[in-house]
């Protein structure tokens, strides 16, 4: 409504909403002087006016005072931590934690504080999870970041891993979404090398996703190993409502559906869809609620083909088995760093009439794999 | 400048002058944000999810906090909360101006364990959208638009409302009614 307009009806609207009801249609025929448009609209303002509206029934800090929660955590989180690490700025934020920038004064370095936010905090028992990252923090690794140290200040949680200028495949892709398939290859392969690694350890990292995988002197480094689950295993009361730790576009089907026990090939389901997201320049989308997982695969794959037309096939054979909707026909982390090794080497080998030759056949065989994967597929999903 | 006593602000409110209300509402700002910060911190260690802050009490304690209670009545509490919603319109603006640049400079925010998530709380976007609307319906209808800013995000009652502007009860309520169509409209617009 323009001022306009407002300066006319408004005070006719106040002085209608003050009749009675039962005198209103004559005050409204009496107002507009016989003009039917303007008593039309006036009864149409009066019944907006008298319509129930449950917007504003609850007032702005009832209803958004997470945003005040938001604030806290970046104002009370104090300058210096444990008398050695001074906190300068803010570089990154998630769920689950945000990060900061802070200089190492013992060693002279960068550092990456994560801090866990306190809404995940209130579920975890700080020495819980102090613990289980203790466990991991056991894992070295070139290709798993390293932590430094952990702790808790101003009732948030928070660790201390180095601070790579390289960013992460997250910002990465942000600037390129569709990397050069050779790039791919190497990052994919520098996180299967990690997750071999763990995996044998006897870890899950359980959310491998961009913003996990970090740059370092052009090696891939994953991040946040051991932090998804503590938090997933003291928080019986945000399964229940349907909430899993974990990232959606990246999850394994049976870590989406809440499974009791995940192991290591849930986390290679989330590097095929890095993966994916690699060399299609998109997320693979999740499953419509309407088709089985088998189907989703299936369309999953169709989408990378159309997304990347010069997709080599040992690539594609990767992610449909990385990605493989029942764990039994996905590969186990050594299986994946070999294949993504040998796709590697033949990408880098020139091509030659026999190597095409070898193509159209694998073309073939990876239809047949396929297909077999549809039906382990539909078996897991009527397991589910 | 000092920061003023709970006796200069008294004296703002029941002579405002449009610097010692600035300084006032910078003041409660600063106030309310350190009010919610200490009940939301409470809430988490018995295990109260955010979203029970009420706005009520917040604003109340605030009001003890600043304004001297020896000499004042209830027409000042209800100028004071008058500044207060204000100053709670300005903290939770920046606060979801600040999340929504993060979301959209960040790609990877689609994570499912998130406090709003848990909360069940509204996407921050919803409150920048009424925040928008109002302001264009403070264009057509100034008092209207201080009707909503007073109860939407001051918590004010009717009675409390009535006082501020110096209209009866009556007029608040259909102040309101009309209001609330305005803002409904601009939202759909």
């Amino acid at each position: 409504m323009s001022p306009d307009e407002w300066r006319v009806f408004g005070p006719l609207l106040d002085a209608a909403l003050e009749t009675p009801p039962e005198r209103r249609a004559r005050f409204i025929a009496d107002a507009s002087h016989g003009d039917p448009a303007m008593a039309e609209q006036l009864r149409q303002l009066v019944a907006e006016c008298e319509e129930g509206d449950t917007l504003l029934d609850a007032g702005a800090i009832d209803r958004f005072s997470f945003l005040l929660d938001d604030d806290e955590t970046v104002s009370r989180f104090p300058a210096t931590l444990a008398g050695r690490y001074r906190v300068e700025r803010e570089i990154g934020r998630g769920g689950m934690a945000i990060v900061f920038l802070a200089h190492d004064t013992a060693h002279d370095r960068p550092v990456a504080v994560k801090v866990l936010r306190p809404s995940a905090r209130a579920r975890v028992g700080a020495a819980r999870f102090l613990a289980e990252i203790r466990t991991t923090a056991a894992l070295r690794h070139p290709h798993i970041v390293p932590l430094h140290d952990s702790g808790e200040a101003e009732e948030s949680l928070y660790f201390i891993m180095p601070y790579y200028e390289g960013g992460t495949l997250s910002s990465r892709l942000d600037q390129q979404p569709q990397l050069p398939v050779a790039e791919a290859l190497r990052i994919a392969s520098d996180v299967a090398a990690a997750l071999e690694h763990a995996h044998g350890a006897g870890l899950v990292h359980r959310d491998i996703k961009p913003s996990n995988i970090l740059f370092s002197s052009g090696q891939a480094l994953l991040g946040d190993f051991g932090v998804a689950r503590p938090v997933e295993r003291t928080a019986p009361s945000i399964t229940s409502t349907g909430v899993v730790v974990g990232t959606p576009e990246y999850m394994s089907p049976e870590q989406a559906a809440g499974a009791a026990t995940i192991d290591g090939r849930s986390d290679i389901y989330s590097l095929g869809c890095v993966l994916y997201e690699m060399v299609a320049g998109e997320a693979p989308v999740g499953a419509l609620s309407t088709e089985t997982l088998s189907q989703h695969g299936a369309r999953a794959l169709r989408r990378l083909r159309a997304a990347r037309r010069d997709l080599p096939a040992c690539v594609e054979r990767c992610v449909s088995r990385a990605m493989a909707p029942d764990p039994a026909n996905r590969y186990n982390a050594a299986e994946m760093s070999l294949a993504l090794a040998d796709c590697e080497r033949a990408i880098a080998a020139p091509e030659s009439a026999a190597r095409r030759g070898f193509n159209f056949v694998w073309r073939s065989v990876t239809g047949i794999m396929l297909a077999a994967t549809a039906r382990g597929g539909g078996r897991s999903g009527e397991r589910g | 400048m000092t920061p003023p006593t709970k006796t200069d602000a008294l004296a703002a409110l029941r002579n405002p002058q449009p610097a010692s209300l600035d300084s006032l509402v910078a003041l409660t700002y600063d106030e309310l944000r350190r009010i919610a910060r200490r009940h939301l911190a409470r809430g988490r260690r018995v295990g109260v999810r955010s979203g029970t802050l009420g706005t009520t009490a917040l604003v109340n304690e605030a009001y003890l906090k600043l304004v001297d209670q020896s000499n004042a009545g209830p027409k000042d509490r209800a100028h004071f909360l008058a500044i207060a919603a204000v100053a709670m319109r300005h903290i939770l603006i920046d606060r979801a101006r600040a999340r929504s640049a993060r979301k959209r400079g960040g790609g990877n925010a689609a994570v499912t364990l998130d406090a709003d998530a848990i909360a069940g709380a509204d996407d921050p976007q919803t409150l920048l959208d009424i925040n928008d609307a109002l302001e264009r319906v403070a264009v057509v209808d100034a008092r209207l638009a201080r009707v909503v800013e007073l109860r939407f995000f001051g918590g004010l009652s009717e009675d409390e409302i009535a006082e501020v502007l110096g209209v009866t009860v009556r007029t608040v309520q259909r102040d309101w009614a009309r209001a609330r169509m305005l803002l409904r409209r601009e939202l759909s617009a």
